[in-house]
């Protein structure tokens, strides 16, 4: 289809010939309307053509830089448009950041449970007394889980006494 | 361009210092001690978290049902120097912890009861594992040390 338009450019503007012209020709006879209405579309073309070339001159313009320096900046407003506003750009990257600091400092400072963790491990090496009157001794029960060691030998305590 | 490439950068120091900070923080071992005065009452109040998990081990061996926390103390890890823990008035512990292994820590332990030395023990206790130590009965039960290794702040 493109080939037909370029072909049909090329034969308005009365580039073709030779064989080329005598087979498009061939195909213009085939489509709607024929050869005899391309012919039509022609030469209308050919006579707005030369009007528009006698009549129609460019203006002359008094600042040519002027002109183009306007016409490059609205094309480099439209650019713009079409990207991402750097507010946004900065707005994404601060949201990004906000989150990952938040993920930080929930990381760093939250307290989590702290779980009794691994296996029950304790045990005793070994253990003195600094005076002869006290006996001690170390106790486990691995069913509970709990390593004691019981001193025996200390004295009463009274309810007088503050423990606190 | 540059400025976002900067601004990133920063924001990715920042964050990677707060990651450090934060598993600085959670690799911390404590040492944490307590004096607890163990009775049977007509109410018991459970005792909460980790103590109260430990205490209430202790409860089914010793058939008291009641712990409470007369006193606490806890104190960094720091292999290097001996370490005063003083939960209460009248019961002090001098601590040396140490890393033996993995989750396993070394305590080097003095016992004071109102500047008398009771007992010196060489423990070895796993992470959250509790070592108790009966102390004097009083008159309203019996006084217990409780040693723990936690880790976290």
């Amino acid at each position: 289809m493109k080939a037909f338009e370029e072909k049909f450019t090329a034969w308005m503007d009365g580039q073709l010939a030779g064989r080329e012209l005598e087979e498009f020709e061939r195909e213009l006879q085939r489509r709607e309307g024929g050869l005899a209405a391309a012919e039509k579309e022609r030469t209308v073309f050919k006579s707005l053509s030369a009007a528009l070339k006698r009549h129609a001159s460019a203006p002359e313009l008094e600042f040519p830089e002027v002109f183009n320096q306007q016409i490059l900046d609205r094309m480099e407003s439209v650019r713009e448009r079409r990207t991402v506003p750097w507010r946004l750009r900065w707005l994404v990257w601060a949201g990004v950041g906000c989150l990952a600091v938040a993920a930080g400092l929930y990381q760093t400072l939250i307290p989590k449970p702290h779980p009794v963790q691994g296996s029950y491990w304790a045990e005793v090496k070994s253990v003195r007394v600094a005076d002869p009157s006290l006996w001690a001794e170390p106790v486990s029960t691995s069913g509970e889980e709990v390593t004691l060691i019981w001193i025996d030998g200390l004295d009463y305590l009274p309810e007088s006494y503050a423990l606190r | 361009m540059r400025c976002a490439k900067q601004t990133l950068v920063s924001w990715l120091l920042v964050l990677g210092a707060l990651f450090c900070a934060g598993a600085h923080l959670k690799a911390e071992e404590r040492v944490l001690t307590a004096v607890l005065l163990a009775s049977n009452v007509d109410h018991p109040k459970p005792l909460p978290g980790p103590l109260g998990e430990a205490c209430g081990r202790l409860q089914r061996v010793l058939n008291y049902n009641q712990f409470e926390i007369l006193g606490a103390a806890t104190q960094l890890m720091d292999e290097q120097v001996e370490n005063w823990m003083v939960p209460t008035d009248h019961f002090w512990l001098r601590v040396n912890a140490r890393r033996a292994q993995e989750q396993r820590y070394r305590l080097s332990l003095e016992l004071f009861h109102d500047k008398r030395p009771l007992i010196e023990t060489d423990a070895v206790l796993g992470l959250g594992s509790p070592l108790f130590i009966r102390g004097p009965m009083h008159a309203k039960g019996q006084v217990l040390v409780l040693l723990l290794v936690v880790r976290g702040g």
